[in-house]
């Protein structure tokens, strides 16, 4: 089963990511319109993470992402602009309303440099694990308070 | 490794930028308070390997379930 995706460019990781760090190019695989995107290593398809933009379901979280000064070289770029955040998904195949995302740790993307990392961040405010599906349900509901 | 005693509320200087200072103190939790440059990355060392942990088990699949494609834009649009 494979996914049709619009564009699937390559991007280095000169650091990998944290467990896999002998990995330094990804294909980015994503649709303009998804939430979702695909991060794949280009040397073995096997090894691969289901990403998302987070701005769809955690609202301030992007607004709170700092970027370190090792992480901004790395990227290429000061200009928080110039980067795409997306967060690493775990699924649960058993129940996808249970999916879990990395909001602990980030990918970072510079699309202009094709550059990427995945940044922890120093923030105890989110987790490894945090429940998508129910902050979207609480957003629901307070979008639906009544004043 | 420099062993230092703090109370409450006392700090330790480390070269020009760094401070940490002891916050609070409960049973066995000590909250630890740190000041230091954005160029510094400060972490719980069991961090790192969570993320690898995490990485390792949100690896064995990079294809997009339809189901959960459905589940975020229902859950948009509703």
């Amino acid at each position: 089963m494979s996914n049709t995706t619009n564009q699937s460019d390559v991007y280095i990781f000169p650091q990998g990511i944290p467990g896999f760090e002998e990995i330094h190019e990804f294909r980015i695989g994503y649709d303009k319109e998804q939430p979702l995107a695909q991060l794949i290593s280009a040397k073995d398809e096997n090894i691969g993470f289901v990403l998302m933009r987070p701005e769809i379901v955690f609202n301030d979280y992007v607004q709170e992402i700092k970027v370190d000064e090792e992480s901004s070289a790395i990227l290429g770029t000061i200009d928080f602009l110039d980067l795409e955040a997306w967060v690493i998904l775990t699924l649960n195949h058993q129940d996808f309303t249970k999916t879990t995302a990395n909001l602990c740790a980030p990918i970072l993307l510079n699309p202009n440099q094709k550059l990427g990392l995945q940044c922890i961040l120093n923030n105890d405010k989110y987790s490894a694990r945090e429940f998508v599906f129910q902050a979207q349900a609480s957003n629901a509901q307070e979008e639906g308070a009544v004043d | 490794m420099l062993v230092l005693s703090r109370k409450v509320n006392q700090t330790i200087k480390i070269g020009e930028d760094i401070e940490i200072t002891v916050v609070s103190i409960s049973g066995d939790n000590v909250r630890i308070g740190i000041n230091a440059p954005k160029s510094y990355k400060v972490l719980r060392s069991e961090i790192y390997e969570e993320i690898e942990k995490q990485n390792r088990e949100s690896s064995r699949s990079s294809v997009i379930p339809l189901e959960l494609k459905q589940l975020l834009d229902s859950n948009e649009n509703g």
